[in-house]
């Protein structure tokens, strides 16, 4: 029998993702193209342009001002959200009268623009980062909360049953086994906060402050800096893909067991 | 000593009640085993349940050592069905659970988790995750967890249904030999005939629903090993006598007949 040699594969997973993006950049080209863009203007956003713009940005040292002071609002803002989304969200799941008291409430209040606040943020709060910090906080606060809710509602009832069978408190159930056993599903509130309160943070900063990557947007248009805006724009997406990746890494090792929990050994009577 | 007198449990199913049992005088002295048998649906589950504490009687009562059990009493262990092992700890760590528990840290220090883990024959598995190991391994991590409890009386929800016949009755004569060695009571609702006559030292025979006691054997005693039917006449005799009572009370059909 003769042996065949070993044929290269061309891996189609590992290299999708690559194609898609080469897809976004090729329409992106053909939109600011000099020749098929309907706006002259449009070609100050072309690929070359923009990311000859993100070359100089990023080696600018106000940029990095700019990003820090961005990255810290959303952390105050989801920090804010997390201590006030986790502890109600644990009531909300583990309370039946509660949970039917507030879910039209939050359901309704959750359908409400967080930048529809903005003119009474500011009205209350005055100019500064205190009416940014609570843009953050009101769009991050749902999704942290309703993912805790549903983490404890999913919580196998017969682990609370052995815990209290064992002697736990209520305390102590909560402790060692709600509390561990929701906690993928509180990073995934997190990953989904993180992710609305980095779409609100731009046009929040668009809000009378002078540092941030929402302000340097408007900056760069006042100055008409078209390239430079644009790549703004690439470096906001690229952050918040890094952050987002980040979170999916740390659920994805820390959390696998916990997510497989539902395959726990069941057993059947005998016939 | 575990007494429960005219313990009944109704539920109530689509508007109307259900008697799940009723009327049921049960002494368990210290240090006995308890082998609960009957049918499907006679409450024996509900029973113990009742026991342990996780659910509330509809008549009558149950008490420890005297004092009435109104909730969960660490001196009362329970191995369910499922191992019900937490997927986020190691086997060590599952069996060591009742340690976090301030209700266990208030009372003596009972054995190390090590020795316990090597006692169920888990030694080498104390690192692994409950997802890395066979149901079997994972029913005896379980056992392990209420033995570090410590406690008075062990309940047992047919604890071996989901292993294979081999392993059953390996499992079921160590055990026996460990809860006697012990000196730990147990209650335990089975299926399995054998199972009862390996492990007891009475069997309760259990009606159809609402479930009451029909009859108490009393096992006669010997070594765990050599408690089968193929070895003593009187067992397969005493086996005989119960299958007439479940066929009496119309149990027969739902059990396990080998």
């Amino acid at each position: 029998m003769r042996l065949q040699p070993p044929r290269v594969r061309w891996n189609k997973n590992a290299w999708t993702p690559v194609l898609g993006l080469m897809l976004v950049v090729a329409a992106w080209g053909v939109l600011t193209s000099p020749w098929t863009s309907f706006s002259p203007i449009m070609t100050s956003f072309s690929p070359a342009r923009s990311v000859q713009a993100l070359i100089d940005v990023v080696q600018a040292e106000r940029t990095w001002g700019h990003v820090a002071a961005s990255l810290q609002r959303v952390g105050v803002g989801l920090g804010l959200a997390f201590l006030a989304g986790v502890p109600a969200g644990l009531l909300i799941g583990r309370v039946a009268w509660l949970d039917r008291a507030s879910s039209t409430a939050i359901q309704f209040i959750r359908m409400i623009s967080p930048l529809s606040w903005m003119p009474i943020a500011v009205m209350v709060l005055g100019i500064g980062d205190a009416p940014i910090y609570f843009l953050l906080t009101v769009s991050a606060v749902w999704p942290i909360l309703l993912s805790t809710a549903e983490g404890v509602r999913s919580v196998d009832r017969r682990w609370i049953e052995m815990a209290r069978s064992l002697g736990a408190t209520e305390a102590e159930v909560l402790r060692h086994v709600v509390i561990p056993a929701i906690a993928a599903h509180v990073v995934t509130g997190l990953r989904l906060g993180l992710g609305v309160a980095w779409i609100v943070l731009v046009p929040a900063e668009m809000l009378g402050v002078r540092a941030g990557l929402g302000y340097a947007i408007l900056d760069a248009r006042d100055r008409l800096a078209y390239p430079e805006l644009m790549a703004m724009i690439l470096l906001i997406g690229f952050l918040g893909w890094v952050m987002d990746t980040v979170i999916r890494r740390v659920q994805a090792r820390r959390f696998h067991a916990a997510e497989r929990s539902v395959g726990e050994v069941r057993t059947t009577p005998l016939a | 000593m575990i007494e429960i007198s005219g313990a009944g449990k109704d539920f109530l199913l689509d508007g109307s009640v259900l008697q799940a049992f009723d009327g049921i005088d049960l002494v368990i002295g210290a240090g006995e085993i308890v082998a609960l048998v009957g049918p499907s649906g006679c409450g024996k589950s509900s029973l113990l349940r009742a026991v342990g504490g996780l659910e509330p009687l509809s008549r009558g009562e149950i008490r420890l050592n005297g004092q009435r059990i109104e909730g969960p009493d660490v001196r009362i262990g329970m191995v369910f069905q499922e191992a019900r092992l937490l997927p986020w700890l190691t086997v060590r760590e599952n069996a060591a659970l009742a340690a976090k528990f301030r209700s266990h840290r208030r009372r003596e220090s009972g054995p190390a988790v090590d020795e316990l883990l090597a006692r169920v024959g888990l030694e080498a598995f104390a690192n692994a995750y409950p997802e890395q190991i066979s149901g079997g391994m994972a029913q005896r991590a379980a056992l392990a967890r209420t033995l570090m409890q410590r406690p008075e009386v062990i309940l047992f929800d047919e604890p071996f249904a989901a292993l294979d016949a081999l392993r059953r009755m390996e499992l079921q004569v160590w055990l026996a030999h460990m809860l006697r060695e012990q000196g730990t009571a147990a209650l335990f609702v089975t299926h399995d005939l054998d199972e009862a006559i390996i492990m007891g030292d009475r069997i309760v025979v259990m009606t159809g629903r609402p479930g009451r006691i029909h009859r108490i054997y009393d096992v006669p005693a010997a070594d765990e090993k050599l408690r089968q039917i193929d070895h003593d006449p009187v067992y397969w005799e005493l086996k005989k006598s119960i299958l007439a009572d479940l066929r009496a009370t119309g149990g027969l059909k739902e059990l396990n007949v080998s």
